[in-house]
């Protein structure tokens, strides 16, 4: 089990967290099924940037 | 004036928007070198907008240049308002500094990421006995 979540860690993206504003998808989600990709919403799609 | 994009009260230029917007898509397309002169330009236009920091850092970072990764984050740090910002912030240090072989600083900025309320820094710590 040592170093497991230095492993889990070094798996993830830079800039991640930015994508994943309201953490709505993280309460229950194990921490070795992070990060998919694919899920990233950018603020821009999310509409907290407004013209 | 250029108004900062950091949340809802804020309003961005349409110049602005639209660099961001390609900036964002870049980068989600793993395009970080591109991406990074989004960011870049992004910065000139709005220095005091953490999250163009934030996102040039990640772009930097995700090349394996985490020296200046490193440096755009602490400027993020700076900027950041909220706790959520700033979480996001001493989140990606703890990977740079994992990867960097710095665990025990690692360590440090995801027990900070947790405390401040990022989910994935907290899932993390709950899952391997963190405590934070």
């Amino acid at each position: 089990m040592e170093n497991k979540w230095q492993d889990l860690l070094k798996q993830h993206s830079l800039g991640m967290g930015s994508f994943d504003l309201n953490n709505e998808n993280q309460e229950n989600r194990p921490a070795n099924e992070w990060p998919n990709e694919r899920k990233r919403k950018s603020k821009l799609k999310l509409g907290l940037i407004k013209g | 004036m250029v108004a900062a994009v950091n949340n809802n009260n804020h309003l961005a230029a349409p110049q602005e928007q639209a660099l961001l917007a390609r900036g964002e898509e870049l980068f989600i397309a793993g395009n970080y070198n591109a991406a990074w002169v989004s960011f870049n330009e992004l910065i000139k236009i709005n220095p005091n907008e953490y999250y163009y920091y934030y996102m040039r850092a990640a772009c930097s970072g995700n090349q394996g240049l985490y020296q200046a990764s490193l440096a755009d984050l602490n400027k993020a740090l700076s900027l950041a308002k909220t706790n959520e910002a700033k979480g996001f912030c001493h989140y990606d240090m703890a990977i740079i500094y994992v990867n960097m072989g710095d665990v025990n600083t690692a360590e440090s900025h995801l027990i900070t990421a947790a405390k401040l309320g990022n989910g994935l820094a907290q899932n993390i710590c709950n899952e391997y006995g963190i405590p934070y």
